[in-house]
């Protein structure tokens, strides 16, 4: 009994710890390696999804603890890695990724969860600006010539 | 519809997976795929161990409601046995008969 009673305390302490990291950041990636070092192929997809997606996101590298590794699997009801977490909730691992990053549907779900993205190529700072000043037209505001030539190279 | 190549070294977890899903999922169709070559060296397969990846491909009307997660869950609570003696990984491909337009 008292052998129980002690291995399921340790179980409710892993299942915090475990409730902790998949909410530690909005979305977190469980991966071999690292996001700047991925070990594994299908963790290095994950990222190179992500970064196409423009998400920050946080990442664990289940290979340097073994407690995690394991115990995310029965949590999730997952067996495998890589995974990818968004507000404390599994979206998949490496195919259904793919498969919602390939059909859109992966940009969507980020959205929903108010998740934000990255324009590719450009700051986040400039679509925040130009959405303010929607309302009025260029002439409106005083843009020198420069400035709208830029506007609509964008 | 069993593998036509490999030894029966090879085929003995393919073919069990092969009849677990088969059973379980009722699958109009169903592909599985030993990639294990594409993996060898990787650090977690140990020396000389084979058939620890595969590709598989299952159409089931048992999908049909269930997203993607909940897919792929299905097939893998059906390969628990496999997971816990040496399978690795796998990639699945799951539709229903609707969205493979068959």
């Amino acid at each position: 009994m008292a052998r129980q009673n002690g291995s399921s305390a340790a179980e409710s302490t892993l299942k915090k710890r475990l409730e902790q990291l998949v909410n530690s950041h909005p979305v977190i990636l469980f991966m071999k390696g690292n996001p700047e070092e991925p070990r594994c192929g299908f963790s290095r997809r994950v990222v190179d999804i992500l970064k196409q997606e423009g998400v920050e996101f946080g990442s664990f590298d289940i290979l340097t603890d073994n407690e995690v590794r394991e115990g995310l699997k029965k949590f999730s009801n997952w067996p495998t890695f890589p995974q990818l977490y968004c507000k404390g909730e599994l979206l998949g691992g490496c195919d259904i990724v793919i498969a919602m990053h390939e059909s859109g549907e992966l940009k969507d779900v980020l959205k929903e969860h108010n998740i934000p993205l990255r324009q590719q190529g450009s700051k986040i700072e400039e679509p925040v600006m130009s959405e303010s000043a929607n309302e009025q037209s260029p002439e409106a505001i005083g843009l020198t010539e420069a400035q709208k030539a830029r506007l609509e190279s964008l | 519809m069993m593998g036509s190549r490999g030894t029966s070294v090879v085929l003995s977890r393919a073919a069990r997976m092969r009849q677990k899903l088969q059973s379980a999922l009722e699958a109009s169709a169903l592909d599985i795929e030993d990639v294990s070559y594409q993996h060898a060296g990787h650090a977690a397969v140990k020396d000389n161990a084979n058939e620890t990846h595969f590709n598989i491909k299952v159409i089931s009307p048992k999908f049909e409601g269930q997203n993607l997660v909940k897919r792929h869950r299905m097939v893998y609570d059906l390969l628990t046995d496999e997971l816990n003696s040496g399978l690795h990984a796998i990639s699945i491909v799951a539709k229903t008969p609707t969205e493979s337009g068959s």
